[in-house]
């Protein structure tokens, strides 16, 4: 599963790292990196969390491969 | 209680069992080493609730249940096999057929027939493979879930 977590951290005002994001989401460092290179899909409860924070819908965020 | 100094705690443990081991085989009291392996582990399992500064997130989780399941996977099918070649050497006895004795290092009691104490020895053999194979597979769904991906961050 694709996903835009790394643009959309990018695009905040001020930017985001990936420490900042991790914390936010009471995940580690490593999960966040493993979710933006598309290594790790994260559980429906992580991705609502990770809508939440960027205020965006999931399907905003997440793609299908396919897709 | 900081991590390393859980895995410190592990490790002196580790020598104090090894030395409690070997008192126990020369005294002959398997309670020794009974007692002391059990306390080991709920002074480990208390000490692991004071361990702060970790994480535990969803990823970790993920990891350890795919590591369980496929160690339990070939765990099972190694100890079907050895239990199904004692059984079959348990139920041969009557029949009158003759065992050859178990190879060194066993040790080769008078009777050659199944003994406890091999028993306790494959038990272990077998535990130390679930050790090995648990380790295996958590290195590689580690690696599958990207836990040394690294970024320019």
């Amino acid at each position: 599963m694709k996903n835009r977590i790394r643009v959309l951290r990018a695009m905040r005002e001020p930017p985001i790292t990936q420490e900042q994001l991790a914390t936010e989401l009471r995940v580690t460092r490593q999960t966040i990196i493993a979710i933006e290179k598309g290594k790790y899909d994260p559980s429906l409860p992580l991705a609502f969390r990770i809508a939440r924070f960027f205020q965006l819908p999931i399907e905003k965020i997440f793609f299908d491969d396919d897709a | 209680m900081k991590q390393n100094t859980f895995y410190l705690l592990i490790g002196i443990l580790g020598v104090l069992l090894v030395a409690v081991l070997w008192l126990s085989i020369q005294r002959s009291m398997p309670i020794l080493i009974q007692v002391a392996f059990l306390a080991a582990v709920v002074v480990i399992y208390a000490a692991r609730r004071t361990v702060h500064g970790t994480i535990d997130d969803e990823r970790s989780s993920v990891i350890t249940q795919h590591a369980a399941v496929a160690t339990l996977g070939i765990f099972w099918v190694v100890f079907f096999v050895l239990s199904l070649g004692s059984v079959v050497l348990e139920f041969s006895r009557p029949l009158g057929i003759h065992f050859p004795p178990p190879p060194p290092p066993f040790p080769q009691p008078g009777d050659a027939g199944p003994h406890f104490g091999n028993l306790g020895l494959m038990q272990l053999a077998l535990l130390g493979l679930m050790i090995v194979l648990y380790g295996a597979f958590r290195i590689y769904y580690a690696h599958k879930f990207g836990d040394w991906e690294s970024d320019e961050e």
